[in-house]
């Protein structure tokens, strides 16, 4: 029986054990972002916080622990430097587990450890992403999509300043989840983080918007047609507008087939003509 | 003791002797006390037979299982369907439930690794 055991063996002694962990720290502070396997991570993470707790503490008995457990004198002055300050509010909680689906060679589940608010921020740039595609969705429920295009999409900044300020169970524009992000993201950052956000989803509904468009320039230099008129959408990915759900798309002709959606549609096929009718 | 050995060998040989006779049971008679008039004692005939032909070498099959048959005990080895696949909200193409998409991930990656690049040649 394991039951309430707090530490993994990973089949290593405790020497290797010991080490293997502090290397995996230590590159986490070198990198900000480590790919791993899940086991390893939820211990590395484990670790990882407390030495950053040493770091916010910043006295000499923490500096001498801090550098007899990391393995690289580099990382040291990152630690009490960029890590302190970055996490000076913060109250636990500095790093971040993302699973990332199984290893081909030995299907291990892994992950990705980050430390929050790092540059390379994984959900800041997902949730970004996220908050470019529904409002480009509610943008086209009002407008044509060439219309859109041409006009652009301006006022990111303002929905994402309304959303911060919704209550958990109040109605906006965002999905429930991506608005619970999108606080998330920007509870422990300055005030410049709400215009680098809104520039993020800016850049990223420029790039929705322009995905069809350039298809339809490279369908026509190599004058290749699929079946269906449709392109470069990969099986169960939907165009944004398209309310069918994935699981029935993903399976193809065995899936459930629904009909192609009548509302407006980001599609090359929508936007240069040839709309379908109930095919 | 040996009389009472003899004796079960003896018991043991008779339903033995019913039975067609095969190998085993011969060399065993040939092996036994009355043949070789109790020259010397030998174990019993179940644990000279555990010897020479453990059990689980009895054990055969006796025909080669049919192609239906074979694919009817592999009906349970089918692979599961996953239900956990969701719509990625940032690309729209499919991912797992409580996973990265593994396209705005690449995408992402690429970017960055781009980046470091560019710095890297400017540096």
């Amino acid at each position: 029986m394991k039951h309430g055991v707090a530490f993994r063996k990973f089949s290593r002694s405790t020497s290797h054990r010991m080490l293997m962990l502090r290397n995996l720290v230590t590159s986490l502070f070198e990198h900000e972002q480590i790919k791993t396997t899940l086991p390893k991570a939820r211990d590395t993470a484990r670790l990882a916080e407390k030495i950053i707790t040493l770091g916010k503490k910043g006295d000499r008995s923490a500096h001498a622990r801090a550098s007899a457990f990391l393995l690289k004198p580099e990382v040291l002055p990152k630690l009490f430097g960029t890590f302190a300050s970055r996490y000076a509010e913060r109250s636990g909680g500095y790093t971040r587990i993302h699973k990332f689906g199984n290893r081909p060679g030995d299907n291990a589940p892994v992950a990705i450890l980050e430390l929050v608010d790092n540059p390379k921020d994984l959900r800041w740039e997902i949730t970004s992403r996220a908050i470019g595609r529904e409002v480009l969705q509610e943008k086209l429920r009002a407008e044509k999509p060439l219309n859109l295009i041409k006009t652009g999409v301006h006022s990111t900044q303002n929905i994402i300043e309304s959303e911060k300020k919704l209550e958990f169970g109040q109605n906006g524009l965002l999905r429930p989840k991506t608005r619970w992000n999108l606080q998330k993201m920007l509870r422990f950052r300055n005030q410049d983080a709400v215009s680098q956000l809104s520039r993020n989803v800016g850049n990223y509904i420029d790039h929705l918007m322009a995905t069809p468009i350039a298809m339809k320039t490279l369908h026509d230099r190599e004058r290749r047609k699929t079946a269906a008129g449709e392109f470069a959408l990969r099986a169960g990915q939907t165009a944004p507008g398209d309310p069918r759900s994935v699981l029935d798309l993903s399976q193809g002709r065995l899936g459930i087939q629904r009909p192609r959606p009548t509302g407006p549609v980001l599609s090359a096929s929508y936007i240069f003509g040839r709309k379908t009718k109930g095919r | 003791m040996a009389s009472l050995a003899f004796r079960q060998s003896r018991s043991m040989l008779l339903p033995a002797l019913k039975a067609p006779l095969s190998k085993p049971l011969l060399s065993a008679f040939f092996l036994s006390p009355t043949f070789l008039g109790g020259l010397f004692r030998i174990p019993s005939l179940a644990s000279l037979l555990e010897e020479l032909f453990p059990r689980i070498l009895l054990a055969v099959p006796k025909k080669k299982t049919s192609h239906s048959r074979k694919a009817m005990r592999a009906a349970n080895k089918g692979l599961q369907d996953k239900h956990n696949i969701v719509h990625c909200p940032g690309c729209g193409g499919p991912k797992l439930a409580h996973h990265l998409c593994p396209t705005c991930y690449t995408f992402l990656h690429r970017m960055w690794k781009s980046t470091s690049k560019d710095n890297h040649k400017l540096s």
